[in-house]
């Protein structure tokens, strides 16, 4: 396979003759408003290589352009992009005269969007609370509601991950190997800087990379690219921070060729929408051009964007009814002050040399190096001999207490006599349950003086009970790359790209805050003898503030990938065809020897390596000028990521079990209408993800034969590794878009999705507690998980918008739109849904009394309330002399509505008696021996938790062009 | 042409997407076994079980601690700080299996000491009281369970086919379990969650 595909790489090549005709088209683009020519504007004529800068004067000029009809597209930031129909006649220079540019007012809406979706962009790779980051900015209608109306509901297109679209810069994907995401912090702030981009749809043809089938976005950072001058903003809004200031400034090209952009950004907030959510976040930019002469020209980009933020709890039903959506029990005061346990810290500074060489007219190479080192941290409490310092931590909680019939006593009034109900019987008080409700609402956060307490005083500042410290990820990622584009006749137009990534990833857990204490210890106390040893070269180290404990192992990644693709241009019909190749090699280094894996935790694993390759292509027909059919098609394999190849990587060097790559298809067909006043898009798609692998840590009880494991170790801390995923996307989406009049324009938008598990899985359980000498491997194989028809987390599977917006000649203009959300729906817990909760390991039969209906009832997948949203958007400018003074305004959310995004089942309580115990609905108990299953009130302590949306939240931005 | 064209196209993929849709709960669930037919879990002193001594003073009685859990079904021969020579049945009541074409059982057992094993055998001609070794009474021994390792170990003893007492003639099926000491060895046996189940 690997063969045929690297021979139709090639073979497609000298397929295709160079051929050349001449002839030009000039122009002149000036501003709309102010009538002033403009300098930078990028001219390109469609599906050639022939790409022009404006001069002072605004002029560019073509004078080798082949004949017939082309598209010249005219664009720069802050402008409407326009596309121009010019027929281009032999031997002549067709003058377009002046071609007047509008400003773009949706630019100033791209600053709004990024405070909704940068708060939760990979932030915390745990899926569900995660958007789609290709929420684009483009001029589709669906895809513009996508981002700037759903976003906040983490709508998701097509209900696709992160992981299937491609980020790039200048052509580099910043997808991170380790989980095939990209780090949005790692430019956040840095709006002005990153304007110059390229998106690309689903599974359509980008220039720079083959790609995924949710889409591209390419960032361009080429200094002459910029338009020439100078902004500043300032910011303000109530989301995950409440200000920001930003400058830019642009020096355009001068006449020895030197061009350079620079930016910063601050974005800060003592406490974000949610309580106790620091951020303080500081971003720079810079990028140099030296333009040699007209064939080479090279780029420095220096990108440094920090980022440093509180982050927020997924909240149960329980706390969320004591405590509101808001609560974060991460949180505490310490010195009158509010205290977040968990902050993650984002620092990986990016830089990257570029050259351009302009080969001929028809050729253009660009090849980039780059060279990205730095750290992520997210900090937490470690404890050791101490109680849970969580302040939900369940036995903290009223549920506990409710749940346990023990905990109940008959209620008497001041004489001791019976207080009964209306019909005569016995009522009932919980004391116990009452002081942990008193408790939680009147402290319920992170008890620092508690824990201060504690080391110094109880411990007498010698050892620590507990400690902060960091889980860290300290990368060092080599990049190059190498893309060509090449107009190879009139029709064909080539792009072919070379990748090399090379990163070594240290990660290890750091101690950052002995909280008054004055050493730790570096053991496992849930283990004992070797086993409690993270490190048996070091055993029982003291660690002090700066020093590494715990895990600490390097993973190294080298990938390698080639990609060509040929667009083919002709009167009727477009079509294009691509395909890719890639290697990626995966190795883990422990620097550690972990106690309980003595023989395969310290030193490197074996090499795992991928060989993938993909196939795309797509037409369209155009059925008149304004009419489109328009298909895609695309097939691959993808390595799995780094993070799920190493099923337990922070202790042993073990290859995930059944590990394979995944295969990913999707087709979709478009009908496309653009007439003057009326735009309009309907497509259909399909998509299938199959061979996919889950990792998930959790303490589950109940999972393991007492014969088998000894008595006490049923219950255990495991890695639960679910393999042969198989998921499936389809749905419609629906983008219209009116001119009432010339001023009032009104939007419809619609997608009705499915997203769903398509098999059953395979399950197994790595647990720690059973591995010894003669077993590094402790696997247990739980077989099928029962997935197949649920529903996959983390979208609303329908939305429905609305909307109107006037745009008043006198530059200012407000908008509105009504959104609908619905069919989102909890992460299900794979291991509920295997045997395991049904049989009893002892009888080896189903648990007595259960039947389908029982277990339907139990295992059905939460679906979350459908909700609205309203949100406002406005702007006006003023042009005093040459500067530009603006304001932006919006208002999401507008009746405030408090809504859950997303959530999911805790997987603790792993079999059916244990999970029918804490959610028994039977209490107080007048007969204890009555064990039915009633829905009812129930007091569980390990219920579903919930992410939850923004209630109101405004942003205002007042900006300054000179 | 075009129009048709168009149509076709568009029609075919909207419809295949929407003929591909499922609703919610046609998912599939992990393993439920149909409820058996017949279980005891000997957890009152099991009236409706009869208890017969044919040698020896010790009987089958009722262990309310150390069943599987809680109550089960326990007799030893050792008492009297000896060992005796004891015969004695645990016989279930009768079971209609009749209507069926296969059926299967199940128990759990655990002991203590040396001694013979318990034994397991089905009749669908025993009386329903009394001796069952009297004459015309046919018990067919039921092998392959699988049995405690000792030291009360509870074990279940996997599924017998007992297929061959379904049918016409087998309105009146019982199960017993037959334990055996003698004066110089005796076991203590415990037996519990005795199921019948047919697919």
């Amino acid at each position: 396979m690997k063969k045929l595909v690297i021979s139709t790489i090639f073979v497609m090549q000298v397929l295709f003759s160079f051929a050349q005709t001449g002839t030009g088209i000039t122009g002149k683009v000036v501003d709309s408003k102010t009538q002033k020519p403009l300098q930078g504007v990028v001219a390109s004529i469609q599906n050639t290589n022939l790409t022009q800068i404006t001069d002072v004067l605004g002029k560019f000029s073509f004078l080798d352009v082949p004949k017939g009809k082309q598209l010249l597209q005219i664009k720069t930031q802050g402008y409407k992009e326009q596309l121009l129909q010019i027929e281009v006649v032999s031997g002549k220079v067709l003058d377009l005269g002046i071609v007047f540019f509008e400003v773009d007012q949706t630019e100033e809406q791209q600053l709004s969007l990024i405070t909704i979706t940068e708060n939760d962009l990979g932030d915390d790779n745990s899926g569900s609370e995660s958007t789609s980051g290709l929420l684009q900015a483009s001029r589709d209608a669906f895809q513009q509601t996508a981002a700037f109306n759903w976003g906040q509901a983490r709508f998701r297109i097509r209900g696709l991950d992160n992981e299937y679209g491609t980020v790039l810069i200048n052509g580099i994907t910043m997808n991170k190997i380790y989980d095939g995401r990209p780090q949005w912090g790692n430019w956040g702030g840095l709006n002005d800087a990153t304007r110059n981009q390229e998106f690309t749809s689903g599974s359509a043809p980008s220039d720079y990379t083959f790609g995924g089938i949710l889409g591209t976005q390419e960032i361009n950072t080429r200094a002459s690219l910029y338009r020439k001058g100078s902004r500043v903003s300032f910011s303000g809004t109530n989301t995950n921070y409440s200000w920001r200031t930003m400058g830019t400034h642009v020096s355009g090209m001068n006449k020895d060729g030197w061009a350079f952009v620079i930016s910063g950004s601050r974005r800060w907030a003592n406490e974000g929408y949610f309580e106790g959510t620091n951020y303080a976040a500081n971003s720079l930019f810079a990028s140099v051009e030296k333009k040699f002469n007209e064939k080479h020209s090279l780029n420095f980009t220096s990108i440094y964007a920090q980022n440093r933020r509180g982050k927020t709890s997924p909240n149960s039903q329980e706390v969320n009814d004591l405590k509101g959506f808001k609560y974060n029990s991460y949180w505490g005061y310490q010195d009158g002050k509010k205290r977040n346990s968990r902050e993650k810290n984002i620092e990986e500074p990016i830089n990257m040399l570029s050259h351009y060489w302009k080969m001929s007219d028809k050729t253009n190479l660009n090849t980039n190096v780059s060279y990205q080192i730095g750290s992520v941290g997210n900090s937490r409490i470690d404890f050791q001999s101490a109680n849970n310092p969580d302040p939900t931590y369940y036995k903290n909680l009223p549920n506990y207490y409710l749940n346990l019939s023990t905990y109940y006593f008959p209620a008497k009034d001041e004489n001791g006599s019976p207080i009964l109900d209306g019909e005569g019987n016995q009522t009932y008080t919980n004391p116990q349950a009452l002081i942990a409700k008193n408790n939680f609402l009147n402290n319920g956060q992170v008890n620092w003086n508690k824990i201060y307490y504690t080391n110094a005083i109880v411990n007498k500042g010698e050892k620590s009970a507990y400690v902060l410290y960091e889980d860290r990820t300290d990368d060092k990622l080599w990049s190059a790359n190498s893309i060509i584009n090449s107009n190879l006749s009139d029709n064909i137009n080539m792009n072919a790209g070379i990748n090399f990534k090379k990163l070594r990833s240290r990660n290890f857990q750091r101690l950052i805050d002995l909280l008054g204490g004055s050493y730790f210890k570096d053991i496992d106390p849930f283990y004992n003898d070797d086993a409690s040893q993270s490190d048996l070269n070091n055993p029982n180290r003291n660690v002090l503030v700066g020093d590494d404990y715990g895990y600490n192992y390097y993973l190294n990644a080298t990938t390698f990938d080639g990609f060509t693709q040929f667009k083919f241009r002709y009167k009727k019909i477009d079509f294009y065809l691509g395909q890719s190749f890639s290697r990626t090699e995966y190795q883990r280094e422990g620097l550690y020897k972990n106690g309980i894996y003595a023989s395969n935790s310290y030193g490197k694993s074996s090499n795992v390596i991928f060989e993938n390759f993909g196939f795309k292509g797509g037409l369209t027909y155009k059925i008149t000028g304004r009419q489109m059919l328009d298909f895609n098609g695309f097939y691959s394999t993808k390595a799995p990521s780094l993070k799920n190849t190493f099923s337990n990587a922070r202790i042993n060097n073990n290859v995930t079990p059944d590990l394979r790559s995944e295969s990913i298809m999707s087709v979709d067909g478009s009908y496309i209408i653009k007439a003057p006043k009326f735009k309009g898009r309907l497509t259909g798609y399909y998509s299938k993800i199959m061979n996919s692998t889950e990792v998930s840590f959790f303490y589950g009880e109940g999972l393991f034969d007492e014969e088998a494991v000894g008595a006490g170790n049923e219950d255990s801390f495991i890695s639960e590794i679910v393999t042969g995923i198989n998921k499936k996307q389809l749905g419609l989406e629906l983008g219209l878009e009116y001119n009432l009049t010339s001023t009032i324009k009104v939007t419809g938008v619609a997608a009705y999705g499915q997203y769903t598990y398509d098999n059953n899985p395979n399950l197994k359980v790595n647990d720690d507690a059973q591995a010894s000498t003669t077993n590094s491997n402790p696997i247990t194989d739980f077989g099928k998980a029962y997935l197949k028809n649920y529903r996959l987390p983390g979208s609303p599977q329908q939305a429905y918008s609305v909307g109107l917006e006037y745009r008043d000649p006198k530059f200012w203009w407000i908008g509105t739109n009504a959104n609908y959300l619905a069919d989102t729906y909890i992460d299900i817990s794979s291991i509920l849904r295997t045997n395991n909760f049904t049989v009893d390991k002892q009888t080896g039969s189903s648990y007595e009394g259960l039947t389908e209906e029982t277990v339907r009832g139990l295992l059905k997948q939460e679906k979350f309330d459908p909700i609205t949203l309203v949100n406002l958007v406005g702007g006006k400018s003023w042009k005093i002399k040459s500067n530009t003074f603006g304001f932006f305004a919006s208002i999401n959310n507008v009746f405030d509505i408090t809504y859950k995004t997303g959530g999911f089942e805790q997987s603790r309580k792993a079999t059916y008696p244990d999970y029918k115990a804490d959610n028994t609905s039977e209490l107080p108990l007048n007969n204890p021996a009555n064990g039915t299953f009633n829905v009812g009130q129930t007091h569980p302590s390990f219920a579903p938790k919930y992410f939850y949306g923004y209630g109101r939240t405004y942003f205002v931005n007042f900006y300054i062009n000179f | 042409m075009k129009k048709n064209f168009k149509l076709i196209i568009l029609s075919i993929l909207f419809s295949s997407v929407l003929i591909s849709c499922v609703n919610d709960g046609d998912t599939e669930i992990p393993r439920v076994d149909p409820a058996p037919l017949y279980k005891e879990s000997f957890e009152t002193n099991f009236p409706n079980w009869v208890k017969y001594s044919k040698t020896g003073s010790q009987v089958w009685s009722l262990e309310t601690k150390y069943g599987n859990p809680a109550e089960c079904a326990k007799i030893t021969g050792f008492s009297g700080g000896a060992n005796n020579d004891n015969v004695d049945w645990l016989i279930s009541p009768a079971q209609n299996l009749s209507a069926l074409n296969n059926a299967k059982l199940s128990f759990d057992n655990a002991y203590k000491f040396n001694g013979p094993p318990i034994e397991v055998y089905i009749s669908n001609n025993y009386s329903g009281t009394g001796n069952p070794e009297v004459s015309g009474v046919t018990w067919t021994k039921i092998t392959g369970a699988i049995l405690s390792v000792g030291e009360y170990k509870w074990t279940g003893s996997g599924s017998l086919n007992i297929s061959n007492f379904t049918g016409v003639g087998n309105e009146t099926v019982y199960i017993a379990f037959k334990y055996t000491s003698t004066s110089s060895e005796g076991s203590t046996w415990e037996i519990d969650n005795v199921k019948i189940a047919t697919e």
